[in-house]
């Protein structure tokens, strides 16, 4: 877990603690632009080996969402 | 991972230039993004493009590129050895550009003259190819390398219009002593074809009149299928997936790290894109050459177009610069190139008024 928060911080540009599991990234974290949400997805891709579709990415809030994608399958 | 090796080759100059059309990319994304023109400049950071105006052809910007280099280094059209035109927009299907500067600059008859046909990975293919030229016939070679990509541009493409754009630049290579040694790679991966691509216009499918209908996209909004079409996602996966991890292994096999390059220059995809690909190699932002937040991306001449547009401050002035050079993107194709810069070459960037001049 520790290191999807590290990964995703590093996307975003900003400290691991300004990142959460409960984080709405979209509204809570700066900058957030479809180019950012294509770097989510292939870090997704690239670290756990999950392809979302852009449909399950954009029903995805929080950074917990994100991680579940990751874990979960 | 095959490696190309070729020495002996110098850089006396690259000019480079924007077409007549200067256009502040906020103003023109209102229009197809309304109040989110700011987010999309704020995302790409291409704040400026420039487009052709009716008329101009690739031709036109790289042979006024071309005219400026010969004169500037004082190389008369006899010297030239060979002359090859990297371009997906030639100023005609049929013939290819290289015979029309030929004719236009004079050169002589008896010179291997031709178009190399890709995209965004362009430069490096023709760097490499003019080399061998130039080692072949021990004369210097013309390599131009340009498009007008607004010819095939929807205005109302959410993909394209945020970024694309026109250019011409002309390289002037010639014979060495240095025993310096370039080194090239290329990677192709065509089953990613559709994902940048002109539906219609090719042998596959020549141009019908509904070709030139506007049809929606799933984006909101709309193109006609002889326009370009971009698959903005793919194309950002190939970048920062498979791009990235090859240029690593690239620079792995090539025995160097980023610390030992002076520079990294890549194709101007958008600024976003750049940036987290010289992190990813390991450069400093300050040595990854732009050009791409003020011009546009014009495919694959960003890569001698950014050399002309930002060496004046970047070169290290006091011994050759080590380069990475890269371009990638429609094929899905990519090339990449470790050479070197003579910081006493030319280097020129301007902007073409040719036609204006001539209609005023």
């Amino acid at each position: 877990m520790e290191r999807f928060i590290d990964l995703v911080a590093e996307i975003f540009e900003v400290e691991p603690e300004e990142v959460a599991m409960d984080t709405v990234f979209r509204e809570e974290l700066p900058d957030f632009s479809s180019l950012v949400g294509f770097s989510l997805i292939v870090m997704m891709e690239d670290e756990y080996g999950v392809k979302v579709p852009v449909g399950e990415f954009l029903e995805c809030k929080t950074v917990g969402d994100l991680y579940r994608k990751c874990v979960k399958e | 991972m095959q490696i190309l090796n070729i020495s002996g080759v110098h850089i006396d100059g690259i000019s480079a230039c924007v077409p007549e059309n200067r256009i502040d990319n906020e103003a023109s994304l209102r229009e197809i993004y309304g109040n989110d023109a700011s987010l999309i400049i704020g995302s790409t950071g291409i704040k400026t493009r420039y487009t052709a105006a009716p008329g101009t052809s690739s031709s036109d910007l790289c042979i006024a590129c071309a005219e400026d280099i010969l004169n500037a280094s004082g190389t008369s059209a006899d010297e030239i050895g060979a002359v090859i035109f990297v371009t997906f927009t030639p100023d005609r299907l049929m013939p290819f550009n290289a015979a029309i500067v030929q004719d236009k600059l004079g050169l002589g008859k008896e010179i291997p003259a031709f178009d190399i046909s890709l995209a965004c990975s362009g430069y490096t293919y023709g760097l490499y190819i003019a080399s061998t030229f130039v080692k072949a016939t021990g004369k210097k070679v013309l390599l131009l390398d340009g498009d007008i990509q607004s010819a095939y541009m929807s205005g109302y493409d959410r993909s394209t219009v945020p970024v694309m754009a026109d250019a011409g630049t002309a390289t002037l290579l010639s014979p060495c002593k240095s025993d310096a040694e370039w080194k090239f790679t290329f990677y192709t991966d065509g089953s990613g074809r559709d994902s940048l691509m002109i539906p219609a216009g090719g042998s596959a499918a020549p141009i019908k009149p509904e070709d030139l209908e506007y049809i929606p996209s799933d984006d909101g909004g709309k193109r006609r299928n002889a326009d370009i079409f971009m698959d903005g996602f793919a194309i950002f996966r190939f970048i920062a997936s498979d791009i990235s991890k090859w240029l690593l292994n690239f620079m792995k096999d090539a025995g160097v790290t980023a610390g030992m390059i002076d520079s990294f220059v890549p194709h101007q995809a958008n600024m976003y894109m750049i940036k987290k690909l010289s992190k990813k190699l390991g450069f400093d932002w300050d040595k990854t050459w732009r050009s791409g937040d003020e011009v546009g991306n014009s495919a694959s001449a960003t890569v001698p177009l950014t050399i002309a547009f930002d060496c004046r401050d970047r070169l290290i002035s006091d011994r050759e610069n080590k380069v990475l050079i890269s371009g990638f993107g429609g094929g899905l194709s990519a090339g990449a190139g470790i050479i070197t810069l003579d910081p006493g070459a030319y280097y020129h960037f301007f902007q073409y008024f040719g036609k204006m001049l001539k209609r005023a």
